[in-house]
């Protein structure tokens, strides 16, 4: 951190919120013990300093937890790890995105991704979906404004996901065979 | 009035979440350090107003930090509205003599301020860079404070100037430059030089300076640059209390730049024929408020 106000102005008790937070996964298999939330919040000073950034009120990752917990892709095993991941690129496509897409926005455009496009793949969420996505948005697209982040990733996808030919290929040959 | 920055932060932390509409929950250095300058400019505002100021705002005691930048933020909102107003007053009557930097600031840059001034969340910038130098450092100020102080400068300049006959004080500016439309130069102090000069060599308005005049010049100028800057202070006192109704204000103005008229008139007036020697007009040099403008005693011997 340069400044020492800085560090003052993130707030304090953020493990006890990280933990309330962490509640809303045990219905879905997921639980964060005390000392994985002390890992989670100190990772995020970390991630804050790395991406020169200053948060202020509740912080990002009570907000990632109830976004992520009810995943399909994250275990018990790489919870803690998967939200401080999570985490750090939070931090570093606010930055990307220039602050032009507010947090339920990025939230929203990760998760859909995370779970439709990446399943599961932090390295492809980060240097892909992401990274693609922030060029579009420094580029001057404004869509996600209007849709809340969700549905924008096939306007700019590079991969073709569903290869019509081939599908119906698939199909002759199991219904005419 | 000194704060801890731990009353200064949450201050902060509330300009940051009115500057994200509560949309984010973090923000840049460069942003936390903008919005904490912000603050920070705003209880500057209180102080520079003073104790009674400080009363208004309902506090005899210690304020605290958000009582002092609430009323900070106020005052600032109060001088840019106070700023317009001077500015829009100006504006009625102003005249650039031709110059496009005066133009250029005043006239195109200014409007641009006012449309884009950050009064919350950025009021320590002031946007424009001021081009047109006037002749008082205003180097000091930032943000509203800065641009409030130009537009003074510029008003009391008007008003120094508005009181030349027709075209003078372009015909002193073509003198002095020819080119000098595009000049980055103070058109005040130009003219001011010039009438400080005609003045201590005792040139009558509607007369051209000749070498007697320029002989006075020197010999006043081998008296020493303070002595000569002396002399100009006291002939603005006289000036302001003849033609601009002892106006307190433009004569502080005015005598703030004697230092800087003393060095022209070294340079300029010491030549023969300098290249300030200007009027040629028969008509008057400025407009008259009374018949005590100067004249010759003695017979002019023709040069």
């Amino acid at each position: 951190m340069e400044n020492n106000w800085m560090v003052l102005m993130q707030q304090k008790n953020q493990i006890a919120k990280v933990m309330e937070a962490g509640q809303a996964g045990i219905g879905y298999g997921l639980s964060l013990s005390e000392e994985e939330a002390k890992l989670i919040v100190e990772a995020r000073t970390h991630a804050l300093g790395q991406e020169r950034r200053v948060e202020f009120g509740e912080g990002i990752a009570p907000r990632i937890i109830y976004e992520f917990c009810d995943s399909d892709f994250i275990s018990q095993d790489d919870y803690a790890l998967t939200i401080i991941r999570l985490q750090d690129i939070f931090y570093l496509y606010k930055n990307e995105t220039q602050d032009e897409l507010t947090d339920e926005e990025l939230l929203h455009f990760m998760k859909e991704q995370f779970e439709t496009v990446c399943f599961g793949d932090l390295d492809y969420l980060e240097g892909t979906c992401l990274n693609i996505f922030s060029q579009a948005v420094r580029a001057g697209y404004e869509g996600y404004k209007s849709s809340g982040g969700r549905g924008e990733y096939g306007k700019f996808d590079e991969v073709k996901r569903w290869d019509y030919e081939l599908y119906l290929e698939a199909l002759r040959e199991l219904c005419w065979r | 009035m000194e704060f801890e920055m731990e009353e200064l932060v949450p201050i902060v932390g509330k300009l940051a979440r009115l500057y994200t509409g509560a949309e984010s929950t973090s923000i840049t250095y460069e942003r936390a350090e903008a919005l904490m300058e912000a603050v920070l400019y705003c209880i500057h505002e209180l102080e520079l107003a003073g104790e009674g100021q400080i009363a208004v705002a309902g506090h005899k005691g210690k304020m605290t930090a958000a009582d002092a930048y609430e009323a900070g933020a106020a005052l600032v909102k109060e001088k840019t509205r106070a700023a317009l107003e001077l500015y829009t007053g100006i504006l009625n009557e102003f005249n650039d003599f031709g110059n496009r930097c005066l133009r250029d600031t005043f006239v195109k840059g200014l409007p641009q301020f006012f449309g884009r001034y950050d009064v919350r969340f950025r009021p320590q910038d002031e946007i424009l860079t001021l081009d047109y130098p006037v002749l008082r450092d205003i180097s000091g100020y930032e943000g509203i404070d800065k641009v409030y102080e130009f537009i003074r400068c510029v008003g009391m300049e008007q008003r120094f100037l508005g009181r030349f006959c027709g075209g003078a004080a372009k015909h002193i500016l073509s003198r002095y430059q020819g080119d000098y439309r595009d000049m980055i130069d103070n058109v005040c102090g130009i003219v001011f030089t010039a009438v400080m000069g005609r003045m201590l060599a005792e040139t009558p308005w509607d007369q051209e300076p000749d070498e007697r005049d320029h002989e006075k010049i020197r010999n006043i100028c081998g008296e020493g640059r303070e002595a000569l800057r002396g002399r100009i202070v006291h002939e603005t006192e006289r000036l302001v209390r003849q033609y601009y109704g002892g106006d307190e204000e433009l004569l502080a103005y005015l005598t703030g730049a004697a230092g800087e008229a003393a060095a022209r008139i070294e340079i300029y007036w010491q030549k023969p024929a300098g290249r300030l020697d200007l009027v040629h007009e028969t008509t008057t040099f400025l407009l008259p408020t009374d018949s005590k403008t100067p004249k010759r005693k003695t017979p002019r011997p023709h040069i």
